[in-house]
């Protein structure tokens, strides 16, 4: 599902050169939950966007599905993240403006889904926001947020999840509640490439990997 | 869901932006729309105000062409009737004429049967030195008017001077202090003054009048006159008036040239025709000043409008900077998403569209409002415009385009780094 391979990011900033990747492959199968581990500056959220087709690699290559999503044009590639490619942040990236249900249906413009609104209501109830389901954000607690953003991530049934520090603002309850439905994705399917420092995850995912100055310790 | 759905939504959130975005559309359209208005307004009022005065000029105008031709029915001409061996240049010179004529002339022309005079009035007239009183004048000997006997007889027009009495031209009577009643002597007669003559402003002035017969007596001139005045020569009807009654005299006094003398009517006419073309000239200086007032109305907007409008986009353009920079992390996930750039740029731009169409429509009525209360601040008097006139469906369709073309202008660039923003920089942050 996605394979890297020997990918290298070099950040050019104006005093020094960081190498945020150096030579990191790795792939994750369908069905599997993929944890990296890191401490902050490691290299994993760099990993995660260039995973997501956000960050072109300077070196190596990234395929997901068997398509390279760099060798796509700008509008294409976006096309193919919304198709294939589900994003869940710490920080939610909800829309403060739309409420519960508007957030989780958002992705479905990019697809025209058919019965995108049956869709979205499953996911409500799947996350347990039914009685919030025509609340904004500024109305929902940290946990309903990050619940939001992942019901968001399912909505377009993509192929792969990619979650950076998910549970990084969570408490123990709604962590467990986010860790649970990751690998309830991977257990039907899905691929999961989940990126934290959050050592309970472990318990949950297939298998974990280690980054480090950004070079994968073990496998 | 519609991704217009998430435009609506982000208006209905952000509405302080959008109303202050709407409230710079309103200003722009509005202060064209009010410009234009105002100088509708300035038309209209020019027109009423002109209409009001073409048409006061009309009626002044036909008044005085009734007046006109009444008076023209009573026209008559007067004509100088002297002896022919009297040149016409040395009359113009002197004022007077110099040679003489028998006083039976006037009786042979009473008694001829002319038809085309009604009076007839001899006059004996000379320059003289008034020695009593030291200057000249110019005295004039006159009986009254003869009747023409086969007209029907009217009420004379000039009063005869009674012998032994004295009429005296303005100048004179002023000039000596004299009034009616007192007494004169002239060469060496006495005479009673009959009456002081008001201002004329011609050689009258300085003319004192006697009756014939003690004229002929002082000049040494009995039995002589040197001019006759014929009184209303009046033929309506009659093409070449003049020439006929010129022929008519000439057959019956071999001996005498005929003159035409200006009559009163003719100068009241003259007065009458410039009366109406100073009432043309009014009417054409109040166009003058009404097109340099609408001129500098003009002006004012062409530098006005302009300004308002750039000032308008380029605050536009600067809430629509604010409004990228508030929306960083929202087109970040929306990026990461997959929202293409084209749909990111439809989110900021049908914005705009609204905003524009909005703006638009409440800036027309805006301006119209301002614009006519302005018009009624400066014109003053503009009651009976109606709305309806002032509303012009061609500038309400500019305004309905112009302004969303501007909107979407002014948004163009912050819309286009929106677009191209990386989403990685934004979700980066922690």
């Amino acid at each position: 599902m996605l394979d890297v391979k020997d990918i290298t990011k070099i950040y050019h900033n104006p005093n020094k050169e960081v190498k945020a990747l150096d030579g990191v492959s790795l792939n994750v199968d369908p069905g599997e939950f993929v944890a990296v581990e890191g401490s902050s500056g490691s290299g994993k959220s760099t990993l995660l966007f260039a995973a997501g087709s956000l960050l072109a690699p300077d070196e190596g290559q990234i395929l997901i599905d068997g398509q390279n999503p760099y060798a796509l044009s700008f509008n294409e590639r976006a096309k193919f993240r919304a198709e294939k490619i589900g994003f869940v942040f710490q920080q939610f990236h909800l829309i403060p403006y739309l409420s519960v249900l508007e957030n989780i249906l958002m992705p479905s413009i990019l697809m025209k889904l058919k019965n995108a609104h049956d869709r979205a209501m499953q996911l409500i109830e799947r996350f347990g926001l039914s009685e919030r389901i025509g609340h904004v954000l500024a109305e929902l607690s940290i946990g309903e947020r990050q619940r939001t953003a992942l019901a968001r991530a399912f909505m377009n049934s993509p192929n792969i999840i990619l979650a950076d520090e998910p549970t990084g603002n969570l408490d123990r309850e709604n962590a467990e509640i986010v860790i649970k439905s990751l690998a309830e994705f991977a257990s039907t399917g899905g691929s999961v490439l989940l990126v934290t420092h959050d050592t309970h995850a472990a318990k949950y995912t297939t298998r974990t990997l280690h980054l480090e100055n950004g070079k994968i310790r073990n496998d | 869901m519609k991704i217009w759905h998430i435009m609506v939504k982000e208006i209905l959130h952000r509405w302080r932006q959008f109303a202050l975005g709407l409230f710079a559309v309103i200003v722009a359209i509005g202060s064209l729309t009010g410009a234009l208005t105002l100088l509708k307004v300035h038309d209209l009022h020019t027109q009423m105000i002109l209409t009001e005065k073409e048409e006061e000029t009309r009626k002044k105008m036909a008044l005085l062409e009734d007046e006109m031709r009444k008076a023209t029915l009573k026209l008559s001409f007067n004509l100088l009737i002297l002896p022919k061996e009297q040149s016409i240049r040395d009359l113009h010179l002197k004022g007077y004429p110099s040679e003489y004529m028998p006083e039976e002339y006037v009786t042979r022309l009473a008694d001829s049967g002319i038809v085309l005079v009604r009076h007839f009035l001899p006059s004996l007239q000379q320059r003289i030195k008034w020695p009593e009183k030291k200057r000249t004048i110019t005295l004039v000997g006159t009986r009254g008017e003869v009747p023409n006997l086969h007209k029907n007889p009217r009420v004379p027009l000039v009063q005869p001077v009674p012998p032994g009495t004295i009429v005296l031209g303005y100048g004179l009577h002023q000039s000596l202090g004299m009034k009616v009643g007192d007494k004169v002597e002239l060469l060496g007669r006495e005479f009673n003054v009959h009456e002081c003559y008001e201002e004329r402003g011609s050689v009258d002035d300085f003319t004192a009048w006697i009756y014939l017969r003690e004229a002929q007596e002082l000049l040494d001139k009995e039995g002589l006159i040197n001019a006759i005045l014929a009184l209303e020569c009046l033929c309506p009807g009659v093409d070449d008036l003049l020439g006929k009654i010129r022929n008519q005299i000439e057959q019956i006094l071999p001996g005498t040239q005929v003159i035409e003398k200006g009559t009163k009517a003719l100068a009241r006419a003259e007065a009458r025709v410039r009366v109406g073309q100073e009432a043309k000239a009014a009417v054409e200086r109040e166009k003058q000043h009404r097109a340099e007032m609408r001129s500098e109305r003009e002006f004012f907007a062409a530098v006005l409008v302009p300004f308002v409008v750039v000032a308008c986009a380029v605050w536009v353009g600067l809430l629509g900077f604010n409004n990228v920079r508030d929306r960083k992390a929202e087109i970040g996930i929306q990026r990461a998403m997959g929202f293409r750039a084209g749909q990111i740029m439809f989110l900021f731009l049908s914005k705009s569209l609204i905003m524009g169409l909005l703006g638009g429509v409440l800036g027309i009525f805006a301006g119209l409002g301002f614009g006519s209360w302005l018009g009624l601040v400066l014109e003053r008097d503009i009651e009976g415009i109606a709305a309806a006139e002032l509303f012009n469906p061609s500038l309400f369709l500019l305004a309905l385009v112009t302004a969303p073309v501007l909107t979407v202008i002014s948004s163009w660039i912050p819309a286009m780094i929106a677009a191209q923003q990386d989403p990685v920089v934004v979700l980066r942050k922690k």
